[in-house]
């Protein structure tokens, strides 16, 4: 089926599709919600992995199914070649940004990510204008957005599949871990944005001089700037401190186990588009302690414990605060249970479908 | 002011606030200066973006990498390059150099050329938008 067919079609274009990845389960299920409401909808990539391939097409073979009646949705989170191809395409265009990692944080660790970030700013700069609808995944995003002089900018949250959650919990990671001690979390890759070694540097405090029976995890997948993982295995030994777990990439069976384990969801993050990890600690019923950074506020949307200042002591202090009084810890759960119900996945899918269906109206 | 928010009314804030002062005074009499001598552990690991950046494109910071990749050699490794190798990454990396340059000159003047076509199209256009109205006032006489 090409550009002949007479129903107008929605496609969606996205620069690397992954396993595990937020943005590729966000992509698929977009497309299944599109499917569903009787459009055409494929998914193009410049890059795939390889148990992704199925989902997807090159998009240099978009040509034969461009059309002037077809919408393009464009994934913007990285450089890649197809913005140049989604701005010459006749198609209509749609954007869903998710946020570029300013380059900053690369500064010192990893050279070619500074490069690769610095290039997809420009790029976001050079879509301004061109498209017919852009859409934010947060708040944030929106502002981003709005400041490049982006137009008829709306917000939608990211699609979860929560039944990702119901997977149940990798048993080794439950009988190895379930032993009382207090488990601190951190999930997120593993990035200098994500700030992993603040969360290092308070949990030192917290192991050596609140709660010796402690742990800490640092859950997330360690390959794309090994760089910064060398950084964080060096801070641990530098600051001698114990029971410090860098996991690496999880399956979702260990990652569900993970936050069944957790007592305090710790985040020293410094930029997050949207960050996933605090919805799936509201479902989990993980307390929240964040910085206050970027998207962070956003999606807890005044749930979950904020911090503006990294005050190692005093963070290790409200740590051990919302562990041990039981009254805190159940009026945090309580007020993330209640933010969780914005990311149901009725009202977003309404969103998605409302905002694209307009174009074509 | 304190440096925690959340789903609370100011008092209870404070008091929360509060009861974390109490606590960290007493931690402090118990183990005096423990939270600058954690900094003075971390700060030689965690001082790492302390540099500069210069302001160049990714294809150029690419094309400097892959002269990287053909390295001179090191006069104080233990393992010596092999005569080959030793002109065979100095031809390679005079070629990538030669390259780079090149490139960057051509990309120059192609930039040059484009603003004196820009600014030739707009003379063009003027002398055109003058011949128009002084056509226009001739007819009008």
């Amino acid at each position: 089926m090409t550009a002949s067919d007479a129903r107008p079609q929605i496609h969606q274009f996205v620069p690397v599709l992954e396993q595990g990845d937020a943005i590729g389960n966000h992509v698929i299920a977009v497309r299944e919600l599109l499917q569903r409401k009787g459009y055409r909808s494929e998914i193009f990539a410049w890059r795939s992995g390889r148990s992704m391939r199925k989902h997807c097409h090159k998009y240099t073979d978009y040509p034969q199914w461009s059309s002037p009646c077809n919408i393009m949705v464009y994934h913007f989170g990285v450089s890649s070649p197809i913005t140049n191809f989604f701005l010459k395409a006749p198609d209509r265009k749609v954007i869903i940004y998710h946020n570029i990692t300013p380059e900053h944080f690369f500064k010192g660790v990893n050279d070619k990510i500074y490069y690769i970030l610095k290039k997809g700013r420009q790029e976001l700069a050079s879509i301004s204008g061109k498209v017919d609808l852009a859409i934010a995944d947060s708040e944030y995003n929106h502002r981003e957005l709005a400041e490049l002089g982006f137009e008829n900018i709306t917000t939608v949250p990211l699609l979860l599949d929560f039944k990702n959650y119901e997977v149940a919990p990798g048993r080794s990671v439950m009988d190895m871990y379930n032993d009382g001690k207090v488990n601190i979390i951190f999930v997120g890759r593993i990035s200098p944005n994500k700030k992993q070694e603040d969360v290092i540097r308070a949990f030192s405090i917290y192991r050596k001089y609140i709660n010796e029976k402690s742990r800490l995890f640092i859950i997330g997948q360690n390959h794309q700037v090994p760089e910064y993982d060398i950084i964080l295995n060096r801070l641990v030994s530098a600051l001698g401190v114990e029971d410090v777990h860098l996991t690496g990439g999880v399956s979702q069976a260990e990652l569900n186990a993970y936050y069944r384990l957790a007592d305090l969801f710790l985040s020293m993050s410094e930029h997050e588009g949207f960050c996933i990890p605090l919805v799936e600690c509201m479902h989990f019923e993980v307390p929240v302690l964040a910085y206050e950074s970027s998207a962070v506020p956003g999606t807890l949307d005044g749930s979950g414990v904020l911090f503006s200042k990294k005050d190692y002591s005093r963070v290790a202090e409200m740590m051990d605060l919302i562990v041990s009084d039981e009254n805190i810890k159940e009026r945090i759960i309580r007020g993330q249970k209640e933010r969780l119900r914005h990311f149901q996945i009725d009202r977003i899918e309404k969103e998605i479908d409302n905002s694209l269906t307009s174009l074509l109206s | 002011m304190g440096i925690f928010k959340t789903d609370m009314n100011a008092d209870e804030l404070k008091r929360l606030e509060e009861k974390i002062e109490g606590r960290l005074e007493e931690r402090m009499k118990l183990h005096d200066g423990f939270a600058d001598a954690e900094s003075k552990l971390a700060s030689p690991v965690v001082n790492y973006s302390d540099c500069e950046m210069p302001d160049v494109p990714y294809e150029l910071f690419r094309a400097r990498e892959y002269v990287k990749m053909f390295p001179e050699e090191d006069i104080f490794a233990p393992k010596r390059f092999s005569g080959i190798r030793r002109f065979y990454h100095r031809v390679v990396r005079r070629l990538l150099r030669q390259q780079i340059v090149y490139n960057e000159f051509i990309l120059g003047a192609v930039e040059e050329l484009n603003k004196k076509l820009v600014s030739l199209e707009e003379k063009v256009e003027s002398l055109k938008n003058t011949k128009a109205e002084k056509g226009g006032e001739n007819d009008s006489k």
